[in-house]
């Protein structure tokens, strides 16, 4: 108990001493011994607050019948006491602090009196206890104590962390609201915001850390306590650069550990400007072209040119209610009050499908109708949506005669009209539109003539005419649609060519199809015999198309058997004989299993009928490729009979060399007629060319022969 | 009542009842947005996060990589060095593929193309792209992307969907699960394929899979028969009521077996039944192509009426897109020139040259090119030196993966070169961009942040740049 008489006994002191330096503290000054307990204020400042709170709590919440306890009063005593000594300390030692510089006057005034006013009040309290019977006059007390703590607290605390240190991870901060690229400013927009939340708390006009202030240009160019904030004649541009650079850990480094530090975008945009003559009252638009500063400023400023919208977002639940599947209605973006709305599917859009947007007319900014059949009248509703930007009316019913309500639009940016019939001077009217930049107007009723006068008339509008058709291009010829390139019963020719209004003309002679004596292509053409089918396309305004070529093979009559005297080479013999006769004609290609080849020999086939036949044709099928060295034969011959033993040749063909022009690779194929003759059994003998023409690589070597087919009529 | 998701997941279920409301409060330490608007929620509603600069996306892929030596990236000193053996301190240990690790010798090749410069950019463009030339002031043109892999299959792979090896998400169905369809009556991500007459290489369903994502993101593929999406018509002595009689019974049964079972797969499928059901409306309108004007079919070349070509893809692309696709994959093969490379580049860039150009002019006289984002590229590059036998005018290319060019259009990209390949056009000398910059950048430009895009599978989060990718911002206008 000794202790706490002590105690009590010191408090008045401690009080008067408070006291006689509040009264003279401008003439005082704190020796450095003096500023270390000055410097526990922080750690002290904890006990009375603990105390106090703890105190009236005691006071205030225990409930009657515990007053009567023994217990009681020995504790309330204890806990005022204890407030008051703390308080009174702390108050001392606060002064002590505040006596340091870089604090604001006016904050730390306020905190000073009501600190001190705490200790003096509780030190009253303490005193004048014992006078006091009622237990109202001590919970008005304790009641007082804690709203004077409260205050002091919180201007302290307004001191050390900034103002509005609690609330402001929920309060909405109001961000810096950066104007658009075009007015921005270097140093008001770009570098300002990053000072404001990364520095300022310390670096402010209540709290100077360092002697540095960043609130205003003539403080900053002021510096701190260290000297200036830079120096571009040095190699690391001076302090301010110096300090962000330092390690985090180091004591010097700016922010200090524990506060928000400077991304590397911020920390790069502060030396650009640093770098670059530290700019106040520039604009970012009037550095130069490629400055560091610039580009990184231009990539965090918006341009002007980019929405902003400023009016209430709709109902959510109305949005979901108009957005089906043939119009979508949705915001641009998440949190975004903009909507953007397209139409799909022609059969199900009428005037009131339109209407029913109205609903939500305000906040459309797009709007897309392309290829639905939109009306004229309709765009009195389309011109409800004030707050439209960009429109597209391609390819709707529209004839141009009501574009004029459009005018209402103000806020208009993009039209697109392309595939309407809408008429120069319909779009001229237009032009009034004060925020209009570009004009989609391809495949419209607008002649060149009136390009140019509507470009010089309006030249702030962007009018976008596309695609010229005054290129003559070759059209693709025609498509042979036939598959089967084999005859056995009489079938239509099929041609067809992919561009509408296209004219088909053909030839079945072998010779080149032309304009003037070629027919043109019909439905009820019949193929019957083996023929050359060759066909070209033509079309107003087109180069008349290659030539298409197919080679059909006519087989009247079926052949039961085939026998081989000679063998292919093991490389290309296919599934044998019977490849010959089996109504299948291949595409020029020896290599798939199709083709029977021969290496410098000849190919002797005997073709057997069940039953005598009455014969006139025998045609060959096979492959020329003269740099592969496949040659046509340099004879055939064509021998029939009753059976093999009693053969007699019924025709010799000499095919003619390829010229040395005549290199592609082709189906070609022999026919050799002769006179009508019953036969059970042909030979076809196939001779190869001795040498291979001299115009050729490796002319020594010997000629291929490949045949995939012999047809018998 | 427990919802699905807890029941039918013990892991799931024991993990949230274990962590009840004290999840709540460590997990807001732990993601700082967890009281913030739920991304997820976000995701589910299908919409960009902000605005975007493009609302579409159409890929023109040059499957089996184009030289862009002999097409942008023009190279005098290789002209002069031609034969001359690439210096070793160029090649810095590149790893080679199998087809030239044997080669003892590595002569430079200089094109014999001629190159002019085109437009506001000055760009360098061969001769064999006469047409794209006439488009360059639409173009972004970078010259310095570059990739990891050095065979087509993983390199395809990792262009599509961020990840070497298959089963990720391919870039579409990432955008469709992220922004949703805009055209409900149409898949949000479509497939074209063509074939040039060039050295092709195989291009595989794997690179437009939904991956893990759910399965109503993967693309669907349109080919030229006469049925352009398999499947798609009602058989034979079904009709339209009928159909919609059966799929209305058909959703009755699914929908008691989800109040059962509650496999969101059970939601997916009926909703797949109900588009299919659509699209048997929609898709023969738009792959209907005689309405087309004739000046269009001067502008895509007479080829685009044929279907299958890479001219008809870019056509049917542009009017996909115009109905809300959000995603056209396009894939052109026959690139792959190891020799013979003059002969085959001709045929490739006869076939895509006007077609893609014309896709640029199309989408801008309709006002939809600011809207849509067109890109044309390879999976990787083709050396500076020649694989097998050099002649004076005759060389092939093997796979370089170290710099290659692609160009982007439209859609908010900013028009111009961006990069610079050294003097052998062998290593970047500045701006490189990593496919998975690239596939960031790209997702910006659609209005989403490519970090935010994820999908937690087996334990982890995904995204389509997995771990890396920083978004280009020069590239944006």
């Amino acid at each position: 108990m000794k202790i706490k008489k002590v105690i009590a006994v010191s408090l008045l002191p401690l009080n008067v001493l408070l006291l006689f330096f509040l009264i003279v503290s401008s003439k005082i000054m704190v020796p450095a011994w003096l500023q270390v307990p000055g410097r526990t204020h922080p750690m002290l400042l904890h006990f009375p607050i603990v105390l106090v709170l703890l105190y009236a709590a005691w006071v205030l919440c225990s409930p009657r019948s515990s007053r009567q306890q023994p217990y009681w009063n020995p504790i309330e005593d204890s806990l005022l006491l204890g407030a008051a000594v703390t308080a009174a300390l702390t108050a001392l030692t606060g002064f002590l602090l505040s006596r340091e510089p870089g604090y604001d006057e006016g904050m730390l005034s306020w905190h000073k009196w009501w600190g001190a006013g705490l200790s003096f009040l509780l030190y009253g309290l303490y005193a004048f206890k014992p006078a006091v019977s009622k237990p109202m006059g001590i919970k008005m007390g304790a009641l007082t104590g804690t709203l004077v703590l409260l205050v002091a607290a919180h201007f302290g605390g307004n001191i050390t962390h900034g103002e509005n240190f609690v609330w402001a991870p929920v309060t909405p901060t109001g961000e810096h609201t950066a104007p658009p690229l075009e007015e921005a400013m270097v140093f008001n927009d770009v570098i300002k915001p990053i000072l404001d939340s990364k520095c300022m708390s310390c670096h402010n006009d209540s709290k100077a850390k360092g002697e540095l202030i960043l609130a205003t240009k003539e403080a900053i160019l002021q510096g701190g306590k260290s000297g200036h904030l830079w120096d571009t004649t040095k190699e690391d541009l001076g302090l301010l650069m110096q300090r962000l650079h330092l390690p985090e850990t180091a004591k010097k480094h700016m922010p200090p550990v524990g506060k928000p530090q400077l991304t590397p975008m911020e920390i790069n945009l502060l030396k650009a400007w640093v770098r670059g003559g530290s700019l106040f009252d520039k604009k970012v638009l009037e550095l130069p072209d490629g400055d560091t500063l610039k580009t990184m400023a231009a990539s965090l400023l918006h341009s002007a040119e980019e929405a902003t919208y400023d009016f209430e977002p709709a109902d959510d639940g109305k949005i979901r209610s108009l957005s089906n599947n043939n119009r979508m209605v949705s915001p641009v973006a998440v949190g975004s009050p903009a909507l953007a709305v397209n139409f799909y599917n022609r059969a199900f859009y009428t005037t009131k499908e339109l209407e029913a947007l109205n609903a939500v007319g305000e906040q459309i900014v797009s709007l897309n109708l392309d290829r639905m059949p939109v009306s004229d009248a309709d765009l009195a509703t389309v011109a409800r949506f004030r707050n439209l930007r960009k429109l597209s009316l391609n390819f709707t019913a529209i004839t141009g005669s009501g574009l004029a309500q459009l005018k209402q639009l103000g806020q208009l940016k993009s039209l697109s009209l392309t595939g309407t019939p809408v008429n120069a001077d319909q779009v001229k009217d237009l032009q009034a539109m004060e925020r209009l930049k570009a004009l989609y107007l391809w495949n419209t009723g607008i002649t060149e003539a009136q390009q140019q006068t509507l470009a010089t008339s309006a030249p702030t509008v962007h009018y976008y005419y596309g695609f010229k058709d005054t290129a003559i291009l070759k059209i693709i010829p025609p498509v042979i649609e036939n598959e089967s390139l084999v005859i056995t019963d009489p079938v239509p020719l099929k041609l067809k060519h992919y561009i509408g209004g296209s004219e088909i003309r053909y030839t079945l002679d072998g010779k080149e199809p032309d304009s003037l004596h070629s027919p043109l292509y019909s439905d009820g053409i019949v193929l019957k015999n083996t023929v050359l089918v060759k066909t070209k396309a033509y079309h107003k305004g087109w180069i008349a198309s290659e030539v298409v070529q197919k080679q059909f093979y006519r087989s009247g009559l079926k052949v039961d058997s085939i026998l081989l005297a000679t063998e292919p080479e093991a490389k290309y013999k296919g599934k044998g004989a019977q490849l010959l006769i089996d109504r299948d004609k291949s595409e020029p290609n020896f290599g798939n299993g199709k083709w029977l080849g021969y290496h410098g020999r000849p190919v002797i086939a005997t073709l057997l009928f069940r039953h005598p036949a009455t014969v006139n044709n025998v045609t060959i099928s096979m492959i020329k490729s003269v740099d592969e060295h496949i040659f046509p034969p340099a004879a055939i011959q064509i021998w029939g009979g009753r059976d093999s033993l009693r053969l007699k040749l019924l025709k010799t063909i000499t095919p003619p060399a390829p010229g040395m022009k005549d290199r592609s690779k082709d189906n070609i194929a022999f026919s050799g007629d002769f006179t009508p003759t019953p036969l059970q059994c042909i030979r076809v003998v196939l001779k190869p060319i001795g040498n291979i023409v001299p115009w050729v690589k490796d002319k020594k070597a010997k000629s291929w022969l490949f045949i995939d087919e012999v047809f018998v009529n | 009542m427990l919802e699905h998701g807890l029941t039918h997941n013990r892991r799931r279920f024991l993990s949230k009842l274990g962590m009840g409301l004290g999840s709540v409060a460590l997990g807001s330490l732990l993601i700082p947005d967890l009281f913030k608007d739920d991304p997820a929620e976000a995701i589910m509603a299908g919409l960009p996060r902000f605005a975007p600069k493009a609302k579409r996306i159409i890929y023109l892929f040059q499957n089996g990589a184009p030289s862009q030596l002999d097409l942008f990236d023009y190279k005098p000193k290789l002209q002069q060095m031609h034969g001359q053996d690439l210096p070793a301190s160029i090649r810095m240990g590149q790893r080679l593929t199998g087809m030239t690790s044997g080669q003892e010798h590595f002569p430079l090749a200089g094109t014999i193309f001629k190159f002019g410069e085109y437009g506001q950019a000055r760009a360098q463009i061969s001769e064999l792209l006469p047409h794209t030339a006439s488009v360059v002031d639409d173009l972004c043109i970078i010259k310095t992307l570059y990739t990891e892999a050095i065979n087509h299959d993983p390199a395809l792979t990792f262009f599509q969907t961020g990840a070497q090896v298959g089963n990720r998400p391919s870039m579409g169905a990432w955008l469709s699960y992220g922004l949703g369809s805009e055209n409900k009556n149409l898949p949000a991500f479509c497939v074209l394929l063509s074939k040039g007459k060039g050295n092709g290489q195989g291009v595989y369903g794997k690179l437009w899979t939904n991956g893990f994502l759910d399965s109503m993101h993967q693309g669907v593929q349109f080919s030229s028969g006469e049925n352009p999406v398999l499947y798609l018509n009602n058989p034979e002595s079904i009709d339209k009521a009928d159909r919609r009689r059966m799929l209305d019974k058909v959703a009755e049964l699914n929908e008691a077996s989800y109040a059962e079972f509650g496999d969101p797969e059970i939601k997916t499928r009926i909703q797949q039944y109900e588009m299919a059901f659509r699209m048997q409306t929609a898709v023969p309108e738009i792959t209907d192509m005689s309405r087309e004007p004739e000046s269009i079919v001067k502008l895509y070349g007479p080829d685009c009426l044929i279907p299958g070509t890479y001219a008809a893809n870019c056509l049917l692309a542009r009017k996909l897109s115009e109905s809300g696709v959000r995603f056209v994959q396009l894939y052109h093969q026959g690139w792959d020139a190891h020799d013979n490379l003059p002969g085959q580049i001709v045929g490739q860039c006869k076939d895509v040259d006007q077609s893609s150009a014309a896709l640029i002019t199309d989408l801008k006289q309709r006002g939809l090119l600011d809207e849509t984002l067109v890109i044309w590229g390879g999976e990787f590059g083709r050396t500076n030196y020649c694989q097998g036998k050099l002649t004076k005018d005759n060389y092939g290319r093997d796979h370089h993966p170290r710099c290659f060019t692609v160009w982007m259009a439209g859609g908010g990209v900013k028009p111009g070169v961006y990069g610079e390949t050294d003097e052998f056009g062998y290593n970047i000398a500045s701006n490189p961009v990593h496919v998975h910059d690239f596939h960031a950048t790209i997702m910006q430009l659609m209005g989403l942040d490519h970090e935010q895009l994820v999908y937690k599978h087996l334990g982890r989060r995904y995204r389509l740049t997995d771990v890396a990718g920083n978004v280009i911002k020069d590239l944006i206008a």
